[in-house]
């Protein structure tokens, strides 16, 4: 693969060609002469959130202008704030941050604590979003038969879903009034 | 409800609590939350910002752990007023400087608070004097609770709780403890605990002060890494490394008394000596007096209750505390004038430092025979 000919800190020609192995995965890094980032990458000081973006951040243009379709957030933007935009662009952006994910911290699944009716609440709507694509697209191939299958299994969650925010509200008061 | 509700109940907050402790200055869990379907505080558009605000100011408000609260939008309160809470630990200086639509409510009892629209749509914030993560888990895990019966939390089974920054992803826990170590400090340890910390993914910071020369000796320890461990393994190594950092202050303590005896004594005789009779204290300098005498409190030397009045002076010489407390705003001068006058005040009730009194008693270290090397017979 040929060398990046642009600086990952500041876009002048490069001239430092690094690469890192952090948790069997290898970084690399490009940078300049003269560049702010050189003294942060040498120094090997501690953790620093910007460095490791920095270092870590697949550098595509492709990738850059990616968007989340909830919020309109970019990895651009990402790169520049280190804050996401939106819970869903870890769904639409979060394969780009992987790499960051698992370098600050000791694992990349979940091991704690669950919310539980969030949880079940998330899932039946992304489940009637699907039940919805699903279902324009059989309008759309003319599978009518199919069509109505789908729409009385939406009917069904539709029924869950309120049901679900019924415990929620009677849970809430419960607590509160008791 | 006003900021003099938050004056008023500061002598309460203290009141409550257990005495203070050696060395622990504070210890407290903070958890972010964030709602499903909402942008970030910080990507929000204002109409959003205020949806968010509406929904979990009113969440906040009907759960019953907050039935005792006072709720204040940042937008509505002075710079002072922000200050003040600031100088508590009850905001943040990030929920100060936010786009408006942002507030924080304040349990009664000033030991539990959640920040709405600061970095997360919520912060939920619980405090004790001791060191106890367990209850602290226990309190602050209770209070999420009862807000996701009310509110539809962000939350993947991957990531765990979607917060706006990925280094708070998975249990969006931050445990964290304020220690006095000024032993570790004056022995030069500091710069070699920190790094052995920072290795197994805790941080420490100098809480007043410059980085690089922290007033005082007050640092706030906590866990970096919050995705791949459950809450009770986070807190456990947290709580492990605290002890052990507690631990090593009380060794370098010994170490310093048994190593020039009279150079400790001095130290804190002159601190004791500028605190009674100073007229001009400023707020670093009145740090390095204080952390002197809450040492010497530790170790006997003063009446284990002058720990409590240092607390409480930390406090109350911060800037908006005593410009709060006088009513008006103060030129930095005329504040080191009332900082030094209070000091005067508290410490003319407050006997000398008493180096025949010194004690090693609440080290929990054995100090063998070793201690009595430096400890004239008590007979
Ligand atoms: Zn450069
Ligand atoms: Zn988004």
């Amino acid at each position: 693969m040929a060398r990046p000919e642009q600086c990952s800190g500041c876009n002048k020609p490069t001239t430092i060609h690094l690469s890192q192995i952090i948790n069997n995965k290898i970084y690399k890094l490009d940078i300049c002469e003269d560049c702010p980032l050189k003294k942060q990458v040498l120094d090997q000081g501690p953790f620093s959130l910007s460095e490791i973006f920095k270092i870590a951040m697949p550098h595509s243009k492709a990738s850059a202008s990616m968007v989340c379709p909830e919020c309109g957030f970019t990895l651009a933007e990402f790169e520049k704030r280190g804050r996401m935009g939106c819970p869903e662009c870890y769904t639409h952006l979060g394969s780009s941050i992987e790499p960051i994910i698992e370098e600050m911290h000791p694992g990349t699944t979940h091991a704690g604590k669950c919310p539980g009716l969030s949880m079940k609440r998330v899932d039946l709507h992304r489940e009637m979003q699907r039940l919805k694509q699903d279902l324009q697209s059989a309008v759309q191939e003319e599978a009518y038969e199919q069509a109505a299958i789908i729409r009385d299994r939406i009917r069904d969650l539709e029924v869950g879903i309120e049901s679900l925010a019924e415990e929620k509200a009677e849970s809430a008061e419960e607590k509160s009034g008791g | 409800m006003s900021i003099e509700w938050l004056v008023m109940q500061q002598g309460e907050r203290k009141g409550l609590e257990s005495p203070s402790y050696p060395v622990l200055l504070m210890s407290r869990i903070r958890l972010a939350r964030n709602l499903a379907g909402y942008s970030f505080p910080g990507w929000a558009k204002p109409a959003q910002r205020q949806a968010v605000y509406d929904t979990c100011k009113e969440a906040v408000a009907a759960v019953p752990q907050m039935s005792s609260s006072a709720h204040f939008e940042v937008g509505g309160l002075n710079d002072m007023e922000k200050q003040l809470l600031v100088e508590k630990h009850l905001i943040s200086k990030e929920l100060c400087e936010s786009r408006g639509s942002s507030g924080v409510t304040i349990a009664q009892g000033q030991l539990m608070a959640v920040m709405i629209n600061e970095e997360d749509h919520l912060r939920i914030q619980v405090m004790r004097p001791d060191l106890d993560f367990d209850a602290l888990w226990s309190d602050s895990s209770a209070l999420d609770d009862e807000l996701e019966k009310r509110l539809d939390y962000a939350f993947s089974p991957e990531l765990g709780y979607l917060t706006a920054c990925p280094t708070n992803l998975g249990t969006a826990l931050r445990a964290s403890a304020m220690l006095h170590l000024p032993a570790l400090v004056l022995d030069k340890q500091m710069e070699k605990v920190v790094r052995a910390m920072n290795q197994i993914g805790i941080v420490a910071r100098g809480l007043f002060g410059e980085a690089s020369d922290p007033s005082g000796s007050v640092f706030q320890i906590s866990n970096q890494q919050t995705l791949g461990e459950s809450e009770t393994v986070i807190i456990r190594r947290i709580e492990d490394v605290i002890r052990v950092v507690i631990s090593h202050e009380w060794k370098a303590r010994i170490r310093l008394f048994q190593g020039n005896a009279v150079k400790m004594f001095d130290r804190i005789g002159r601190a004791y000596g500028i605190l009674r009779g100073g007229h001009l204290i400023t707020s670093s300098e009145a740090m390095n007096l204080l952390s002197m005498m809450r040492l010497a409190s530790d170790v006997h030397m003063l009446p284990v209750q002058v720990r409590d009045s240092v607390d409480r002076l930390i406090m109350e010489m911060q800037p908006a505390h005593l410009q709060i407390g006088r009513g008006k705003s103060l030129a930095p001068g005329e504040r080191d004038e009332m900082r030094a006058d209070l000091m005067r005040r508290t410490f003319t009730e407050i006997p000398h430092p008493d180096p025949s009194k010194l004690s090693f008693v609440d080290s929990g270290v054995d100090t063998g025979t070793s201690a009595d090397d430096v400890k004239p017979d008590e007979g």
